[in-house]
């Protein structure tokens, strides 16, 4: 099946995989009272509370995003104090499968500037081409995850097989040689006893 | 390794002791300018490496208000594994000191500082010099300084840009791999010569051994048995010879040459019997041709008596002679005296007769003149020939020396006779004597003359017989001799054929080692090769690993509404490479190379601490899994403010976070940002403030985990 512009409903299902698969836990609809609706969801982790919402053009997000944010707020207040570290890290987070244009640029970028009440993360139909997309809209809120690292583990010389075998050189014998200059070993003995099948 | 505690004394802008619990998931320092943040980090560097590029040499370290005119760092870390490592360094104004204490063994400055590198990143040790390595690592990875922030990504030129990341990621161990390996190759090639160098002497070996194998003719089996063909030969030869029997047996080493030197000595002796067979025979000739002239005539007594009596005739007819002219001398000289007294008396009467007188004229006397005168006219006319009285002596004497001539001629001729006998004589005895003495030379010992000729014939036909059989016997000696050269050339034929089999077999053995230990070589050349760039490739593709990440953070901090992508671009030109930072705008597909052409001096600070962060979180080998920030929210407006801070929310979930900042308010809002979540997380914050000559005032706590982490969704 070929490939369209994605959906509100593409986005709110995308942006809900991301955040579930970055620790979020969803804020049953019932909790949420008047917003919940299809396009519209409350996920919250140890740090943050999370407002998500799809609108179906860009038009409908401009006009109706700085609602979503007093909902939020208020949603928030019922829940917390403000000396709770929590109070302070409400991020809405508003999709929209329609394109801004003109003027409207300048509006999106407004909006992002914003950060008089919570965060506010946009991203239109011109960013959101895929899946991907979506996620990487959110990744300020999601955890990052970092090359595995140790105390002295790995070396840069473990990519090296992979990178001799693309000019055709044997995996196998480079890793040999790695592994006996890692060992102090004779280097060219222990690839010959690669190469002899010891 | 993480950061757990740092001590301070004397160490700029803390010039009395300090000591900062470390030992959390992450460190707020909050204080304005001038109390001592940078400080604190600057401590932790330098405590770790030694040196401070930025600040250049150790004095400018010392406390102006040090007590005791030094400085002293003391850093303790933790491995994941929680063994302890503390380092302390200290500079006395003249040089430093560093004691590394780890596992209960401390050692001391160079021993330490071996010690340090292998605890923190090993990778320093193959470079030239492994502190000023382990400073750029940590200061490209772990510990972005103040100054520096921006100068990271837009200050150094792409070459500059990409060997500090080379020096981060470890790539100079690809050159010390290469490095290693073409000396090993160099190794390897000079053991391979000399294997080529044995091959090739076995195979001249081998060459020579079938050189020698085609010319042995002989099967390498037909022995023939000369065992006791060799023993009846040398019983043979005990039998004929002079020479012993032999000591070997036919199968000894030594036996061919006792076999030549004995039938030497056989020849010898055969020539030896045939030179007494020739002696004899011409002996024998002579013997059989004695000339009759030898026999003598007359005996020789018979000769000699004669000759004794010719010579007493000659001897008596001597006297005789002599006896003859003594008494014709005395004759003749009482003639002669006869005469000379009758002339001297004739003179007298001629004179006297001239002066005959009455008286004597001499003496007065008278005298009867006539008397006188005819005496002396008688005496004047007296005879004066008286040889007629001494002829017949004459003639006797004559007769006399006539026998003694004859006799004498028939003593000649008897004595003649006699020498020419003794002569003959002589010369019998000689021949006699040396016949006697050839026959005793020939061993016949004294034979009578008349048996010579028999004994030598004799004698002359056992010889000839010995020399027969001693020519017989050397024959047999050669043929024996032949066999056994024979036996002794299948043997060796024998002996070639193993020895050649053995040679091939290790030359084939040595062809394959050699063969295979150059394609081995082949294939080690092939990899160093490969290694020549690959030290910037690697470098290349661990930034290409790192990309994903560097997008995932410059996302996470999201500082640019429009290029909201980074690349680290990098490339390989003559061999080194190049990094260049770029930002893009994917939907619009831009580009740029200088992000400081289209990036704010806030949103270049974004980008500078989202690179320092991904190669950070994205490098696999770092000195400490740390990441230090010193006050990198400078010149931030809000949104890229609430981004970083994000981005740092969630780095401390990776690394030990310690972060600065001059801004109370920020310090309040990243402490609240950063706080533990979760009851094995710690957040501390350290206050700095009120600086004076004894340092700052110092307040440290514990940011409070959130009692309810889910509030809503609970």
């Amino acid at each position: 099946m070929a490939a369209g512009p994605l959906t509100a409903t593409d986005l709110i299902a995308a942006a809900s995989t991301s955040l579930e698969a970055g620790g979020y836990s969803r804020v049953s609809d019932d909790k949420v009272g008047g917003r919940a609706t299809a396009d519209a969801r409350l996920y919250e982790d140890p740090y943050s509370v999370v407002s998500l919402i799809v609108y179906e053009a860009w038009s409908e997000l401009a006009s109706s995003w700085t609602e979503a944010q007093a909902e939020l707020v208020e949603l928030m207040s019922a829940y917390m104090t403000s000396a709770d570290p929590k109070s302070w890290e409400g991020y809405l987070v508003l999709l929209t499968p329609g394109s801004a244009s003109g003027d409207e640029v300048q509006s999106l970028s407004s909006i992002r500037y914003d950060i008089s009440r919570v965060r506010k993360l946009v991203a239109t139909g011109d960013e959101l081409k895929q899946i991907s997309d979506v996620h990487r809209t959110l990744l300020p809120l999601l955890p990052l995850e970092a090359a595995p690292t140790g105390d002295g583990d790995g070396s840069v010389l473990d990519l090296l097989p992979s990178l001799l075998a693309s000019q055709g050189i044997d995996a196998g014998a480079v890793k040999s040689i790695i592994d006996a200059f890692a060992a102090q070993q004779p280097l060219v003995e222990s690839l010959h006893e690669y190469r002899s099948g010891a | 390794m993480r950061l757990t505690r740092l001590s301070l004394n004397g160490f700029r802008g803390f010039p009395a002791p300090e000591s900062f619990d470390l030992d959390a998931d992450a460190v707020v320092i909050v204080g304005v300018n001038g109390q001592g943040k940078t400080s604190l980090f600057d401590g932790v560097l330098w405590g770790l490496t030694g040196r401070i590029p930025r600040l250049g040499d150790d004095a400018r370290l010392v406390s102006m208000y040090s007590p005791s005119g030094e400085a002293r760092v003391q850093v303790e870390l933790r491995s994941s594994s929680g063994a302890s490592l503390t380092v302390t360094r200290s500079f006395d104004g003249g040089q430093q000191q560093l004691r590394l204490s780890q596992d209960d063994e401390t050692s001391l400055d160079e021993a330490a500082r071996v010690k340090l590198l292998e605890a923190l990143w090993p990778d320093a040790m193959h470079t030239p010099d492994g502190p000023a390595a382990l400073t750029s690592a940590l200061t490209r990875s772990v510990y972005l300084q103040q100054d520096l922030v921006r100068e990271f990504v837009e200050a150094d030129d792409e070459q500059q840009r990409f060997s500090a990341v080379s020096e981060l990621v470890g790539a100079g161990r690809v050159t010390d791999l290469s490095l290693a390996l073409e000396r090993a190759k160099t190794a390897w090639s000079r053991a391979t010569n000399v294997r080529t160098a044995d091959l090739e002497l076995a195979q001249s070996r081998l060459e020579s051994l079938e050189a020698q194998l085609s010319t042995l003719t002989l099967p390498a089996e037909g022995d023939i048995d000369v065992t006791d063909t060799w023993s009846r030969w040398w019983e043979r030869t005990g039998e004929l010879a002079e020479s012993g029997t032999a000591t070997q047996d036919a199968d000894s080493a030594e036996a061919p040459r006792l076999l030549d030197a004995a039938v030497k000595q056989i020849d010898v002796q055969r020539r030896s019997v045939e030179h007494r067979a020739g002696l004899l025979r011409e002996l024998l000739a002579e013997v059989e041709a004695q000339p009759p002239a030898l026999a003598p005539a007359v005996p020789i007594h018979e000769l000699q008596a004669a000759a004794a009596k010719a010579e007493a005739d000659v001897n008596s007819a001597r006297e005789a002679l002599e006896q003859g002219q003594a008494q014709a001398a005395e004759q003749r000289r009482i003639q002669v005296q006869l005469r000379e007294t009758q002339a001297e008396l004739r003179a007298l009467a001629e004179l006297a007769l001239r002066h005959l007188g009455d008286t004597c004229p001499i003496c007065g006397q008278a005298y009867d003149e006539a008397h006188t005168r005819h005496r002396l006219e008688e005496l004047v006319g007296g005879p004066t020939d008286h040889d007629e009285a001494t002829e017949p002596q004459t003639s006797q004497v004559s007769a006399l020396a006539a026998t003694v001539e004859e006799l004498e001629r028939h003593q000649s001729a008897t004595v003649a006779a006699l020498r020419e006998a003794e002569l003959r004589e002589r010369q019998r005895g000689q021949w006699r004597d040396e016949r006697d003495s050839r026959l005793h030379e020939l061993g016949l010992g004294p034979v009578d003359d008349i048996d010579v000729v028999a004994v030598l014939q004799q004698a002359l036909e056992n010889t000839l017989d010995l020399s027969a059989e001693l020519a017989e016997h050397r024959a047999h000696g050669e043929q024996l001799a032949l066999d056994l050269t024979r036996t002794g050339e299948r043997a060796r034929r024998r002996e070639l054929d193993h020895q050649v089999d053995t040679l091939r077999a290790e030359v084939a053995e040595l062809k394959d080692l050699v063969q295979a230990r150059e394609q081995t070589g082949e294939v080690a050349g092939g990899v160093l090769e490969g290694l020549r760039n690959a030290a910037s490739e690697v470098v290349a593709a661990q930034l290409e690993q790192t990309d994903p990440l560097l997008q995932r953070i410059y996302a996470t901090a999201d500082p640019h509404p429009s290029f909201r992508a980074v690349r680290l671009l990098t490339r390989i030109a003559r061999g080194r490479g190049r990094l260049n930072t770029a930002v893009l705008d994917p939907h619009a597909g831009l580009s740029s190379q200088s992000p400081e052409t289209v990036l704010s001096s806030s949103q270049m600070n974004a980008l500078a601490v989202s690179v320092f962060l991904a190669l950070n979180l994205g490098v696999r080998t770092l000195p400490m899994q740390a990441v230090i920030l010193d006050d990198p929210l400078q010149s931030l407006d809000d949104v890229n403010l609430l981004g970083l801070i994000d981005l740092l929310r969630r780095t401390k979930d990776q690394r030990q976070l310690l972060v600065s900042t001059h801004d109370e308010r920020f310090g309040r809002l990243l402490a609240r940002k950063l706080r533990p979540v979760q009851d094995e997380q710690r957040t501390r914050v350290i206050e700095l403030s009120g600086w004076g000559p004894g340092g700052p005032v110092i307040r440290e706590e514990d940011s409070a985990r959130d009692p309810e982490l889910l509030r809503i969704a609970a």
